[in-house]
């Protein structure tokens, strides 16, 4: 049972999200990249950590079944709150543990995390989460992709009209009633030499915002 | 009468030229990689200048105050903004001005192609936007391998931002510095091109090279790469 402060904390990002879901209005590009992965296998859904709350209200548009939505977040207090929220939006939660050193629990979870994929499910995971440094991919992810045999797929996604929370990762809140624009980009292979690979995550990652802040100001 | 367009146009040009001179003159610069400008010189190679789009004015900044505006040939694109640009260019001081028409095949757009390419092995240098002039951003076209390759050139990337600026609203988000701006210069190790390099391997390795200068030009600026 999380505590109550966790669960009010929760509580108010799903209003948030769900509120952003409900009335903002959402101008999407890319969307048969992403049918295309997933016909293919499973999918490892990355984006930049600031772009969560923007891509909330897509996942829940566009995923039939959100149960099948692996939410990876750190088993902390954050993901205590996160967990409440995940829960709520009816995806799953996988907490992993994600600092200090790399024992025997994290290859567990690793592990499990690999046959969860391979079963079938999509993973959501933000390589330079969860505490930064920011806009920089971590060879976690590359890894995970190629264990599981899945499709990287970057996200981008851009709103003028946001709270913009002053830290690391200028986490976007965006404000209700607001226009959000997202990309999904062409899969990036995982095969090969993981820092390799992790700069073409980089740049995909860079690419796919740098068009959704395009298409917010140029196509409407 | 007189051409009214041709005027107008003109006028557009000397207009950006007068704004752009006084934010050159009051600007004050930070540089991180320097020493990269001296390796690629060193090369004895052409240098082709490379940054995103939208980093385009604040570069010039730069050149007009640290480089002999006299040695560049400025590409510019090949429709009606090249009167501007070539107004802007020729009170730059610019060796010369190459308009190439970027959106047919034409043969024209192979000369002008062509002209840079001598004017590059003459010991001219130019700067390129390889994801202008229209975008899509972030996406380095072929033109700039292609120029790389055939003139054999040492490309430096460069990262310039400064937080005393305007972002425009349009799909390169164009930095538009204002007078008496801090400016922050970040350039990365010359990448030089062999006439038989791998053209993908080549953009990629400079696409990845501009988007790192770029985000630690952003990051000593003190700004993070998408506000």
């Amino acid at each position: 049972m999380a505590a109550f402060h966790y669960t009010l904390a929760g509580n108010g990002l799903h209003l948030l999200a769900t509120l952003t879901r409900a009335t903002g209005r959402y101008q999407v590009e890319g969307v048969d990249h992403l049918l295309a992965a997933k016909a293919e296998g499973p999918l490892l859904l990355t984006a930049w950590h600031g772009m969560t709350m923007m891509l909330a209200g897509f996942f829940l548009n566009h995923y039939e079944d959100p149960g099948q939505l692996l939410l990876i977040l750190p088993d902390d207090w954050h993901g205590e709150i996160l967990t409440v929220w995940i829960n709520k939006m009816g995806a799953q939660p996988f907490p992993m543990p994600l600092t200090g050193a790399a024992g025997m629990s994290a290859a567990r979870q690793l592990a499990r995390l690999v046959r969860l994929l391979r079963a079938g499910n999509d993973a959501y995971i933000t390589p330079d989460g969860p505490a930064g440094p920011g806009y920089q991919v971590k060879p976690g992810v590359v890894y995970l992709a190629q264990k599981a045999g899945a499709a990287i797929l970057p996200l981008g996604a851009y709103t003028r009209s946001a709270y913009r929370v002053n830290r690391w990762d200028q986490y976007v809140a965006p404000y209700p009633f607001s226009r959000i624009s997202l990309v999904i980009g062409a899969p990036v292979p995982a095969e090969g030499d993981t820092g390799v690979v992790s700069q073409q995550i980089q740049t995909a990652l860079h690419q796919v915002t740098a068009q959704a802040a395009a298409n917010y100001y140029e196509k409407r | 009468m007189a051409d009214f367009g041709l005027w107008w146009r003109r006028f557009q040009g000397n207009a950006m030229f007068t704004y752009f001179r006084l934010v050159t003159r009051t600007a004050r610069w930070q540089f991180e990689g320097r020493e990269n400008i001296q390796l690629a010189r060193a090369s004895g190679r052409p240098l082709i200048w490379a940054m995103w789009h939208g980093q385009l004015m604040p570069f010039m900044h730069y050149g007009d105050r640290f480089e002999d505006a006299g040695k560049f040939a400025i590409i510019t694109v090949g429709d009606d903004r090249s009167d501007i640009l070539g107004t802007f260019a020729e009170r730059l001081g610019a060796a010369s001005t190459h308009p190439v028409d970027m959106n047919s095949s034409s043969m024209a757009g192979g000369r002008a192609v062509l002209r840079v390419i001598a004017a590059l092995k003459g010991g001219q240098q130019t700067f390129l936007a390889p994801d202008g002039p229209d975008g899509p951003p972030f996406v380095a076209k072929a033109g700039i391998s292609f120029l790389a390759r055939k003139a054999m050139a040492a490309v430096v990337p460069v990262g310039v931002w400064t937080r005393q600026a305007v972002q425009l609203r349009r799909w390169d988000r164009y930095l538009v510095a204002f007078p008496f701006a801090r400016m922050v210069a970040v350039f990365g190790a010359p990448i030089l091109a062999e006439r038989r390099s791998d053209d993908q391997t080549l953009r990629d390795q400079i696409t990845a090279a501009m988007s790192r200068v770029r985000y630690r030009a952003q990051q000593l600026a003190g700004e993070s790469p998408w506000p």
